[in-house]
């Protein structure tokens, strides 16, 4: 099927997942190729021959093997260049590369990458003034973000080129997923661009570039509200920017706003392939952990710890209803905000849940310290350092050292220290630190003391 | 009919104008802490200003770039080091927005994910707009001694030989927004120098007074903490 020239696509039932949604199937508009990626005459052309022949697989390899080891040694050379020989150097080289290919007329990501650029810092150069403080490294940045792009892609257009040559007919070039990582790099890029008018126009060039990708892609459907949507906006918006800036500014906002679809383009591409999905579950793990860790509470009930988070006081009190332990509660320590700690000990009776969770979430507040917190020590000659942008980061890394290091041991001898101070020796004459609350606790109550 | 018309160009002109203006204002926030918002236009984008928000003892400071959403209503976009020696909008959601109204400008909280460190609405008044204190580069000695910045080169670029803690070492300054300097390490290597592209830090500088000299406010990109070194 070609997607480019299909008019009408069905309207399915809008298909959901807990995770992702793949969004309504509608009807696709037309998306017209950009003028200067389709015109045979333009420097900028992509070229139309998807599949190739023995004798091109031939000349293609040493092409892509040749342009992958001419860009790496460009941006390491372009090291100890003042930075506007950098941007000509680079200029150059992606120049040449795409020159040596383009007789060659093939559909190659890793060529797009680099033409698709080399368009972009085209139009930015002609819309902004060079002289400006910030122009030379907006170019930069995007020659920087576009010869990545292209190595990224060599391994895959190789695969590509030469599934083709083993005669597999089935196989279609990923567009949407080039679209999407061409997309990514360069409106994170473009964000950087405070000219007016240059900034307008490369986000409305880089959306029509990605937009087609989207549109030709075998998964079109999937994603049709985002090409809709970018179609639409597009065509309401002039191609140029006018003279006024703060029109331009208006509308360089209604670009923004399509951005928000783009990752979901992206996200839906990455999550139909598993190991993409395996590695942005990982990702997501370890961002809702780091954002526990920063804004979360931290709290030790005895020899456990977790991490309480929450948007309100009730959330945050249910949440800690789960997690603490059964058991006999006598002893809790609690981060208390960004860098304060309360050890909470009871002498008479002891706690249940309800008790352990108020007192908790008494007087929280939630943010994160500027500056990591460190502190270094040992615990019965077991060394340990804890870093940190919270009391609850370092709460979690001792819960960890207690348990596997200390546990278990008869604790009355600590060493404590505090960024690059010295370490304090610490020591109790008068019974043991035996459980987590009272280790953890005590090395954060003096730690504290200590300047932490 | 004439005297209509007076009237009419009296009121205007004792309208108070609804809109920012380049220079430096002071402010205070809830808790009454005070702060100084230094603005700047931006000739590349008629009717958006650069901002700095800095607090009164000079330790925290963030840059903005400022864009109009209407007559009277401005969105602060966060300024950080976003690599390539680029000083960048690092977010498309405002941090913060500015409401001009009457005689003051009440800057709130607009982002939820708002990690500024400045939590709480800030009150300026216009009327105390002065001349913009953030300057160009000053070179010179700072600290006594203790750190030397070079004249700007044809490249747009400064050195730096500092012993001051925090900041020890050779390092270059590049403008890369007006006024705003990136700051490199710098590195020798077989091949020549090689400046890092993944600064973390840039370089503001403060006009002096008559009583209090010029400063060298070095930032930290992501937190916004900054150590203060005077022309002197």
């Amino acid at each position: 099927m070609k997607f480019l020239n299909f008019t009408t696509l069905l309207v399915l039932a809008t298909l959901s997942g807990p995770t992702f949604a793949q969004q309504r199937r509608q009807a696709l508009p037309e998306i017209p190729a950009p003028r200067e990626l389709k015109e045979v005459s333009s420097d900028f052309a992509e070229g139309t021959i998807t599949r190739l022949s023995d004798q091109d697989v031939a000349l293609f390899l040493p092409w892509a093997q040749n342009a992958q080891s001419v860009l790496t040694k460009a941006i390491r050379d372009a090291e100890t260049m003042t930075v506007q020989n950098q941007v000509r150097h680079l200029t150059n080289i992606m120049k040449s590369v795409v020159r040596n290919s383009a007789q060659k007329n093939y559909q190659l990501f890793m060529r797009f990458a680099l033409n698709r650029t080399l368009l972009l810092v085209q139009e930015l150069t002609a819309q902004s003034d060079w002289n400006v403080p910030g122009t030379v490294e907006n170019v930069l940045d995007l020659q920087v973000r576009g010869i990545n792009l292209a190595l990224e892609f060599y391994e895959s257009d190789l695969a590509y080129q030469r599934r083709v040559a083993r005669g597999q007919s089935t196989v279609a070039l990923e567009y949407a997923r080039f679209g999407a990582a061409f997309g990514k790099a360069m409106l994170s890029s473009i964000q950087n661009v405070t000219d007016a008018s240059a900034q307008y126009r490369l986000l409305y060039k880089t959306l029509e570039m990605i937009n087609w990708d989207f549109s030709r892609d075998t998964q079109a459907i999937d994603f049709a509200d985002t090409i809709v949507e970018i179609f639409n906006t597009l065509n309401t918006l002039e191609e140029q920017p006018g003279n006024d800036d703060y029109q331009s500014v208006l509308a360089i906002r209604r670009l923004t706003v399509l951005l928000g679809p783009v990752r979901t383009v992206e996200r839906i591409i990455l999550m139909s392939n598993e190991e993409s999905r395996r590695q942005i579950e990982e990702q997501e793990r370890n961002d809702r952990m780091r954002s526990a860790l920063t804004n979360g509470i931290g709290v030790i009930v005895e020899n456990t710890f977790f991490i309480i988070n929450g948007a309100s006081q009730a959330e945050l009190y249910s949440r800690c209803i789960a997690q603490v332990p059964g058991g006999s509660i006598d002893e809790i320590a609690f981060a208390t905000g960004g860098k304060s700690l309360r050890v909470m000990t009871n002498s008479s009776y002891y706690w249940n849940k309800e008790q352990v969770c108020q007192n908790v979430l008494t007087a929280q507040t939630f943010q994160a310290h500027d500056r990591p917190l460190t502190v270094y020590g040992s615990v019965e000659e077991r060394s340990f350092t804890f870093s940190g942008t919270s009391i609850t980061a370092l709460m979690y890394q001792c819960s960890q050292f207690y348990t596997t290091r200390v546990q278990g041991l008869s604790i009355d001898q600590m060493t404590i220290g505090v960024y690059n101070n010295p370490p304090v020796p610490h020591t109790n004459s008068s019974y043991y630190w035996n459980s987590m609350t009272a280790t953890c606790g005590t090395i954060f109550t003096r730690a504290l003391s200590q300047g932490l | 009919m004439k005297s209509l018309v007076i009237m009419f160009a009296i009121l205007c002109a004792g309208q108070t104008q609804a809109s920012i203006e380049v220079g430096t204002y002071e402010g205070i926030d809830n808790n009454r802490g005070a702060f100084e918002l230094h603005v700047r236009d931006i000739p590349e984008r008629r009717g958006s200003f650069i901002g700095l928000l800095v607090n009164a003892r000079e330790t925290k400071v963030r840059a903005y770039l400022i864009d109009g959403f209407s007559a009277s209503r401005y969105g602060f976009l966060s300024m950080r080091l976003t690599g390539n020696y680029n000083l960048g909008v690092s977010s498309t959601v405002p941090a913060l927005g500015l409401t001009v109204s009457g005689d003051s400008m009440v800057l709130t909280p607009n982002d939820d994910r708002n990690d500024m460190g400045f939590a709480s609405s800030i009150t300026f008044k216009k009327a105390s707009r002065q001349t913009v204190k953030w300057v160009p580069l000053i070179a010179g000695n700072y600290s006594g001694r203790d750190l030397v910045v070079s004249a700007l080169d044809a490249e747009s670029e400064s050195t730096v030989s500092s012993k001051v803690t925090g900041l020890t070492g050779d390092y270059v300054l590049r403008e890369t927004r007006n006024d705003m300097y990136v700051l490199l390490n710098s590195e020798l290597t077989p091949t020549g120098v090689k400046l890092s592209k993944d600064a973390t830090r840039f370089v503001l500088f403060l006009a002096g007074t008559r009583w209090n000299p010029a400063r060298m406010l070095v930032v930290d990109s992501a937190t916004g903490t900054t150590l203060g070194i005077k022309n002197r």
